[in-house]
């Protein structure tokens, strides 16, 4: 079953680069700065993290978006602009069954989680809220989406960790390829920005500890340190090349490959072989039937942190040569988590509508270790018909995502 | 309209974020968009404001806003 292709006609995003794909898309080739401010969280002192600017509840667009943790918030948002970006008007489905929503995360509804916890430490169960669990649980961004635009097709949300969200594509395409969708609403989301989350991250020495924020984000380069924490959603309108014909809708991308695996090696370090990372990427090349030559851009997972890059960037030279152009826009956004494969799959897909690839921000000095082709400074024109967008999770969870521009076939 | 009355006005206001002009006595939790966990969620928040105790019982059996203004009152709640 070689040679399928979901077509990707619509895109929305919430992410500290902005809300929308307009604003994401200037800020992310633009690559000026992290977009960090202080964490705020008592006892933390110095913690940044990547906010999604000016959100408030009102934006989300329906009354009842009280009962929404903030990840959901963040999904329905997005979804509402993929939609218009597709030409779809929620809820006149002609067929509401026929549309499946797959979203992602990795913490889910933790913040609600964390303040109701909190709420039974100090006044006992009876003043937990009711809607503790419609609120907290990881699949209620997709429930919720659900609900809203009346899909009546499978709905769930996948969790690996950080590659959630580009689980979530891979699975899409394959409900597309299977015959179980016609249009898929997939993506991630992702609201981690929590005194748990962040004393977390901490205490794992994940988190970087670099005094000026807006520098912070770096990947690849030879001072990186660790990840800026971020939040925020990704969500695309998926469907077959047929369905989008006969609607008459134009394609931005098509995803023509999707490779995923398991390191199998430690919780949180990569395989320092960077054996899942090679099996992802080969899987997603095989699935296309694409030789790596073909492949021009790929998005990497980049967190910043010492590890991922150095086994990352080893691995991106084994399969794809020295020549690879490679960037992490993780270096403006910080670290999405479970959103992070969607919005980088989906600043891949603009990158190949555009013909231009965005530059590292904060990348001034590269790893002298790394054998690729680091694009940093100015965005970087080009007209690569193919490109890559990885992401590994801890557990050693990895998707990769393959992209081609509308006019390219494997 | 009473000092409790506008209490509850509050309650639902600031926890719901629903329009004031809205929340008139006749008006049903159904009318204001509030579902079982909601009024569940009420209660909550005026046991935090009033602290008056609705038990799962009494707020079953409430369901348009003079409602629950007419059982403060019985519980003799001071605002």
């Amino acid at each position: 079953m070689r040679g399928f292709t979901a077509v990707i006609s619509g895109i929305g995003l919430v992410t500290p680069a902005g809300i929308g794909v307009r604003d994401n898309w200037a800020r992310v080739l633009d690559a000026g700065e992290t977009m960090a401010t202080p964490a705020d969280i008592p006892g933390l002192s110095n913690t940044i993290a990547c906010p999604v600017p000016d959100h408030f509840e009102e934006d989300v667009g329906i009354p009842n978006a009280w009962q929404f943790d903030r990840y959901a918030q963040f999904a329905l948002m997005a979804t509402r602009e993929a939609l218009g970006d597709a030409g779809l008007e929620p809820g006149s489905w002609p067929e509401a069954s026929r549309v499946a929503v797959v979203i992602g995360s990795g913490a889910g509804g933790t913040a609600t989680l964390e303040a109701q916890h909190t709420v039974l430490a100090e006044e006992g169960p009876q003043a937990v809220s009711p809607l503790t669990l419609p609120m907290g649980l990881l699949n209620m961004a997709a429930g919720q989406v659900a609900i809203a635009i009346g899909a009546t097709g499978p709905c769930l949300a996948p969790c690996t960790a950080c590659a959630s969200g580009a689980t979530a594509i891979g699975i899409a395409r394959d409900m597309l390829r299977l015959g179980t969708a016609d249009i898929v609403i997939a993506g991630g989301a992702e609201a981690p920005i929590t005194p748990l989350y962040l004393a977390a991250f901490t205490r794992m020495r994940a988190l970087s500890r670099r005094t000026d924020h807006k520098t912070a984000s770096r990947p690849f380069d030879v001072s990186r340190d660790g990840f800026v924490l971020g939040e925020g959603a990704g969500v695309f309108v998926m469907e077959t090349e047929a369905h989008a014909r006969a609607r008459g809708a134009s394609p931005i991308a098509g995803v023509v490959g999707y490779g995923a695996s398991a390191d199998a090696h430690h919780v949180t370090s990569p395989d320092p072989q960077g054996r899942g990372a090679k099996l992802a990427m080969r899987a997603a090349l095989a699935d296309a039937g694409l030789p790596g030559k073909e492949v021009a851009y790929v998005n990497a997972h980049g967190t910043s942190t010492r590890l991922n890059d150095s086994v990352e960037a080893a691995a991106l030279n084994e399969v794809f040569g020295e020549s690879i152009m490679v960037s992490s826009t993780k270096g403006v956004t910080g670290h999405l988590l479970g959103a992070a494969g969607a919005i980088e799959t989906a600043y891949t897909a603009l990158a190949l509508r555009d013909g231009v690839v965005p530059p590292t921000a904060n990348l001034t000095d590269p790893d002298p270790a790394f054998a690729i082709d680091l694009v940093t400074g100015k965005p970087r024109c080009h007209a690569p018909g193919f490109a890559l967008s990885n992401s590994f999770g801890f557990g050693g969870q990895n998707a990769s995502v393959l992209l081609a521009a509308p006019e390219a076939s494997p | 309209m009473s000092a409790l009355y506008e209490s509850v006005v509050d309650v639902f206001a600031e926890r719901f974020g629903i329009d004031r002009a809205l929340i008139v006595p006749e008006a049903s939790f159904d009318d204001l968009g509030l579902d079982s966990l909601a009024q569940i969620e009420l209660a909550t928040s005026l046991q935090k404001r009033l602290g008056v105790v609705l038990t799962d019982e009494e707020i079953i059996e409430l369901t348009v806003v003079s409602d629950i203004v007419a059982i403060l009152e019985e519980k003799e709640t001071r605002v």
